[in-house]
């Protein structure tokens, strides 16, 4: 998956004004965080990491779909676009308000886009000849997977660290009345740096809610009715979903190094026995170059 | 009579010399020191090496400071361990005893993977976290 998603296809009206919303308040918030950051100095010795983490990877990778009639998500420009301010931050689509930073924890509020939508952008219409339990179809059936729309979603997340590595915990909720129901994950994450190496690993599980699940991997009965019987008609309850990521970092200088990342989901067993759903497992990779601004 | 021209470029100053100017190579190891949250000061032994077309005295500077590290005298190739702390890229020079003309640079890249914000390393949710 990229950075570049077209966040806003299929949207309505009411989502794009949220999302201009947000970027307004940022925005504002931003500069006057500029302002007093300009009145501050800077100390020669320990200066300050910049606001902007911009940077962007060419190479060759995957994400694998696991929808019925679809493409995998190939991926060979990864972009990273954030700036974190004292209060605000952009983060790769991201808005944050952070409400409490001290030794112990970060705490932040967000606002971001839900991206189970992703999977469906890269759908495929077929002829089916063949029902569900391999009969041959009189007629052949025009088969399109359905659509989704994406989802604002608000939440909480909380960050901690330390020699043990580092725990992040968050809840969000849709807000642009698409789902109407809410994630509760929790990610841990370790790194190990030697020389010009780093390795980074990180473990993790997504608890989806019953509505959530529906919406993206149920079946209407209008969809069955559309697909002439292909598709059953299906309600998915909650579940979870548990993840693994690894990735390898070589850098030979300021900014450039050398990136290899793997990534597996197992998604949740009402998501996985959906008719949309080709198969379980979810496995993403990438390897290449990329420059750091 | 000694004409030297020099001209910018790309951020570094290359000299057009006449032949009584020394041509000097100058080399440092590491290049690159990584600092992170766990490792926030770069504590490390930077290996200079040198070599010139013709014996001289030649003497080796580094930022911040207006002594020489170093000088030799009548040699064509020296080199030193210099332990350093640093947080901030910075760079080793030669220029010859007599004169304040750097021969050669040598940059010490500090690259900081993060501080301690936090944010900087929340879960992203690309795929790939990798910049």
């Amino acid at each position: 998956m990229t950075g570049a998603q077209p966040v806003f296809e299929g949207e309505s009206r009411m989502i794009r004004n949220s999302l201009l919303l947000l970027a307004s308040l940022s925005v504002l918030i931003g500069v006057a965080e500029a302002q007093s950051q300009g009145a501050q100095g800077a100390d020669p010795l320990s200066q300050p990491l910049s606001r902007w983490r911009l940077g962007v990877a060419l190479g060759y990778g995957f994400r694998e779909n696991p929808l019925i009639q679809s493409d995998d998500v190939p991926i060979l420009v990864d972009i990273d676009v954030a700036w974190f301010g004292d209060r605000v931050f952009f983060d790769n689509g991201d808005l944050g308000l952070t409400v409490t930073n001290n030794d112990a924890l970060t705490l932040d509020l967000v606002a971001r886009i839900n991206s189970e939508r992703v999977f469906f952008g890269r759908t495929n219409t077929r002829f089916i000849t063949l029902d569900a339990s391999g009969t041959t179809l009189d007629t052949p059936v025009l088969l399109d997977v359905p659509d989704r729309d994406f989802a604002i979603e608000l939440g909480v997340e909380m960050l901690t660290d330390g020699d043990w590595g580092r725990l992040e915990v968050g809840a969000y909720r849709d807000v642009s009345a698409t789902h109407g129901g809410y994630e509760i994950y929790g990610d841990y994450g370790y790194g190990w740096r030697q020389g010009r190496w780093y390795l980074d690993s990180a473990v993790g599980f997504s608890y989806k809610s019953q509505a959530l699940n529906d919406y993206y991997w149920g079946v209407t009965e209008g969809e069955t009715l559309a697909s002439q019987g292909l598709l059953p008609a299906y309600d998915a309850g909650s579940g979870v979903n548990v993840s693994a990521r690894l990735s390898v970092s070589y850098f030979f200088n300021q900014h450039w190094s050398f990136a290899m990342a793997s990534e597996y989901e197992r998604m949740n067993d009402h998501a996985a026995s959906s008719p949309l759903v080709a198969q379980r497992h979810i496995v993403g990779y990438f390897t290449g170059l990329s420059y750091r601004f | 009579m000694i004409v030297t021209i020099a001209f910018v470029c790309c951020g570094q100053t290359l000299r057009a010399d006449t032949a009584e100017t020394p041509t000097l190579l100058l080399t440092v190891t590491p290049s690159l020191c990584i600092v992170d949250r766990q490792t926030p000061v770069c504590d490390a032994q930077f290996l200079l090496q040198w070599e010139s077309g013709e014996p001289g005295g030649f003497c080796l500077y580094v930022e911040r400071s207006r002594e020489a590290v170093r000088c030799w005298r009548d040699v064509n190739i020296g080199e030193l361990s210099d332990e350093r702390s640093v947080v901030e890229t910075f760079e080793y020079w030669m220029t010859e005893e007599s004169d304040d003309v750097r021969l050669a640079n040598a940059t010490v890249e500090v690259l900081r993977l993060d501080n301690g914000d936090r944010r900087r390393r929340r879960r992203n949710r690309r795929v790939w976290d990798l910049l």
